[in-house]
């Protein structure tokens, strides 16, 4: 026991004295932070923003959108202080849509003239953009219509202005009465249905190309084994052979994991506990190093080795569930693809 | 000059070898980036696409009005987007909503649209499940942004018609409400005027699919690059003698298998586009819309990717950079391991996995300068100087590279 364990340590101090530990570490911690950095928008992004250069015409539609029944809207609607942020944010689907209110609006709409007033800003990934629109527009036409109608009745009246004034309280009135027409809802008991999501449920991207990574890694300390040092391990017997080659691997790819680990708690740690998410990591550890150790002796030669690692690092992305989880889709491919380290973690979590 | 046709003619021979026996792994690498490729179009093709949710809509007693106005509103593309009606009785509207065959259900008292247009205003029963998951909290916002116009319409004449009875009109109160009416319905069926749509790409190219094929073609190229390692291997000193003394240094040598990587890059792009054309061939052949269009999309990528004023620069500078890097690392074992990571640290930075417009903006920064952003840019706008200088520039560093240390 002590023979193996002195055997570590100099493997050990060897990884630290070897630059490329670093380099590994640096890989790990970028492409964790552009990972964590990236934003897919959600399939469904409910967010509208609105630019208001309308003044209080604007603030009332504005304050008409943004008070809207929680309960039976979908969109949140919230404003923003200018264009370039507002197309800014469509363009990267962090907003559905985006309404540019101009500074004449009212002016437009009252003179008739208010074709293409409005400017509604859509993207490659805009969704019921049509259908927002009309909201937007029940809004405007809301605030706008009491002088609309004034405006087109008042030659009508032998005293405009005093008539004016009862139009506006008896509007007042009317749009908060029931004598308009008006909807009623029922509520039922919702159906139990399956959750239609598609991506990102069992997925996690942070932690999926930690485990990809780190097990791209001790695939490559294996290739070590073609080289001079393979001779060393060709040397042991069986037994003794196999602890070594675990304890290379393990030496390999513990400096890695354990930075990893902790850049992956200070990226995403409430998502799974500190506990679950240790033992988890150790079996991932664990597994990868038994995976190369055993996956490197099907291969005589480092050239047909090299490639056969290109071809999983490729299928670990393409089949565990680090961005999308496809097994959601085929079962089948989720069950089998778990014999693979990064999905066995992922969905051990 | 025979030494050097049989130099390049034993280049080519091992260079075919290699390619057959790793063909197997460049078959598996291509399948799963077609497929990854596919999965990705599918996930942000996703993003810009809604299912609209089934209501039913019950009208009590026969209002053919009523009906005829469904039939219209179900053609205008805000609703169509958000939602599907189908006419049904109450009993089975109510059971399928509890049974989740619809998703709500809309049902209208008798003689709805008559009493609605003469100001009886009966109100309209909409059933919503408890939770309300996002497609119907969209009809339900559309549903009320119609409510909302009705009612602001009939406020508007309400107000009037009773201002009318306090001051007296010039018109009747019937031809005042017919004008009202009618200027209302101006506005609300001119209402999409009101709208100038300003379109704002997510993308820097035409499509997404267009976007998907040349991403998948260029990795497939890159992870080919890292099978190149054969023909910077060490060999031995004997070997290197023999070279040297038959006048082939490292220049001439770099040159060769320079010509070797161009020629194996051509033929791989050559067979990636025989697959997507027989692949936008049988899916032509379709009969559903959407696959019509995808096979469209594909030829027009193939258009792109068999222009060889597009390609061949960018094949050119790839192979350029290929050469550096092996130049770099001195015939390391794993140095096609180590090319394959540089490869994809700079597709992913450079946009060419997820499009730049949802990196970090820092990555995006860095990602513009990265040879994979301007390969891919350049397979579309067709850069050829641009490409050409590059090229130059990697094959040379390389060759300095391998002067210096023989």
């Amino acid at each position: 026991m002590g023979t193996f364990m002195m055997r570590f340590f100099l493997m050990l101090k060897a990884r630290l004295k070897n630059p490329y530990t670093y380099v590994w570490v640096l890989l790990m911690a970028v492409s964790l932070w552009l990972v964590n950095e990236t934003v897919i928008p959600s399939r469904n992004s409910s967010e509208v923003v609105i630019l208001n250069l309308a003044g209080e015409c604007g603030d009332k539609i504005l304050n008409i959108l943004e008070n809207a029944d929680e309960k039976t809207t979908e969109c949140t609607y919230s404003a923003v202080g200018d264009e370039e942020t507002l197309r800014e944010l469509v363009r990267r689907g962090q907003a559905r849509c985006g309404f540019i209110l101009p500074a004449d609006l009212k002016e437009r709409v009252l003179s008739g003239d208010a074709r293409h007033a409005i400017t509604m800003v859509t993207s490659t990934f805009s969704v019921k953009s049509a259908a927002t629109r009309e909201t937007v527009f029940a809004a405007l036409f809301r605030v706008m219509n009491l002088e609309m109608t004034e405006n087109a009745v008042r030659d009508y009246f032998e005293d405009p202005e005093a008539a004016s004034e009862l139009i506006r309280e008896r509007y007042e009135y009317y749009l908060g009465s029931e004598e308009v027409f008006r909807l009623e809802y029922e509520v039922f008991e919702s159906p139990e249905s399956r959750d239609e999501g598609f991506l990102f449920d069992r997925s996690d991207p942070i932690r999926g190309t930690a485990a990809v990574i780190l097990f791209i890694l001790s695939l490559y300390s294996g290739s070590v084994f073609y080289g001079k040092d393979g001779k060393f391990f060709s040397a042991l017997r069986k037994g003794e052979r196999m602890a070594c080659i675990f304890l290379h691997e393990l030496s390999s790819v513990l400096i890695p994991s354990v930075f990893s680990f902790v850049i992956v708690r200070m990226l995403d740690a409430e998502s799974v506990s500190l506990g679950r998410d240790l033992a988890c990591f150790a079996v991932l550890v664990v597994s990868c190093c038994v995976w190369s150790g055993v996956f490197v002796s099907f291969f005589r030669k480092n050239e047909t080795y090299l490639p056969a690692v290109s071809v999983l690092l490729f299928m670990s992305f393409a089949l565990c569930p680090v961005f999308f989880d496809i097994g959601e889709y085929i079962p089948v491919i989720g069950y089998v693809v778990r014999i693979l380290p990064p999905a066995l973690y992922l969905y051990m979590l | 000059m025979n030494y050097s046709f049989q130099y390049i003619r034993i280049e080519f021979k091992r260079a075919v070898h290699a390619f057959l026996s790793g063909a197997v792994t460049l078959i598996i690498i291509s399948a799963i980036t077609v497929g990854s490729a596919a999965a990705l179009y599918t996930l942000l093709q996703s993003l810009g696409v809604s299912e609209p949710v089934k209501i039913a809509m019950s009208i009590r007693g026969d209002d053919s009005m009523s009906v005829v106005l469904l039939r219209l509103v179900q053609g205008m593309d805000s609703v169509s987007a958000v939602c599907r009606f189908e006419l049904t009785d109450e009993d089975e509207a109510r059971e399928g909503v509890l049974d989740g065959t619809y998703a709500s259900a809309i049902i209208l008292p008798e003689n709805f649209y008559d009493e609605v247009n003469t100001g009886i205003n009966p109100p309209a029963l909409i059933l919503v499940p408890s939770k309300m998951p996002d497609g119907v909290k969209g009809f339900s916002e559309l549903l009320s942004s119609a409510a909302s116009l009705v009612d602001t319409v009939e406020g508007g004449i309400y107000a009037v018609t009773d201002a009318g009875s306090v001051y007296g009109m010039s018109v009747s109160r019937q031809d005042m409400e017919a004008y009202l009416t009618s200027i209302a319905y101006d506005a609300l069926l001119g209402r999409t005027k009101f709208f100038e749509e300003s379109f704002e790409t997510s993308l820097d190219v035409d499509d997404l699919i267009s976007y998907y094929t040349v991403s998948a073609c260029l990795i497939i190229l890159l992870v080919s690059c890292t099978g190149f390692v054969y023909l910077y291997s060490r060999r031995t000193r004997a070997v290197e003698f023999a070279l040297r003394r038959n006048g082939l240094g490292p220049v001439r040598t770099g040159f060769v298998r320079f010509l070797v990587m161009m020629m194996q890059l051509v033929l791989i792009t050559v067979l990636f586009v025989l697959v997507i054309r027989t692949a936008s061939f049988f899916l032509e052949k379709r009969e559903e819309e959407m696959l019509y269009l995808a096979a469209s999309s594909l030829k027009d990528a193939c258009g792109i990717l068999i222009s060889p004023a597009n390609v061949l620069p960018v094949l050119f500078s790839i192979c350029g950079f290929t050469h550096l890097i092996y130049c770099l690392l001195k015939g390391r074992e794993d140095s096609g391991l180590i090319l394959l990571i540089v490869f994809m640290i700079m597709l992913i930075i450079g946009g060419c996995v997820v499009p730049s417009v949802f990196l970090p903006d820092a990555a995006v920064r860095i990602g513009e300068h990265l040879p994979a952003f301007l390969w891919r840019d350049d397979i579309f706008s067709g850069g050829i100087i641009r490409e050409l200088i590059m090229g130059i520039l990697f094959f040379a560093g390389g060759e300095v590279l391998s002067w210096v240390r023989s």
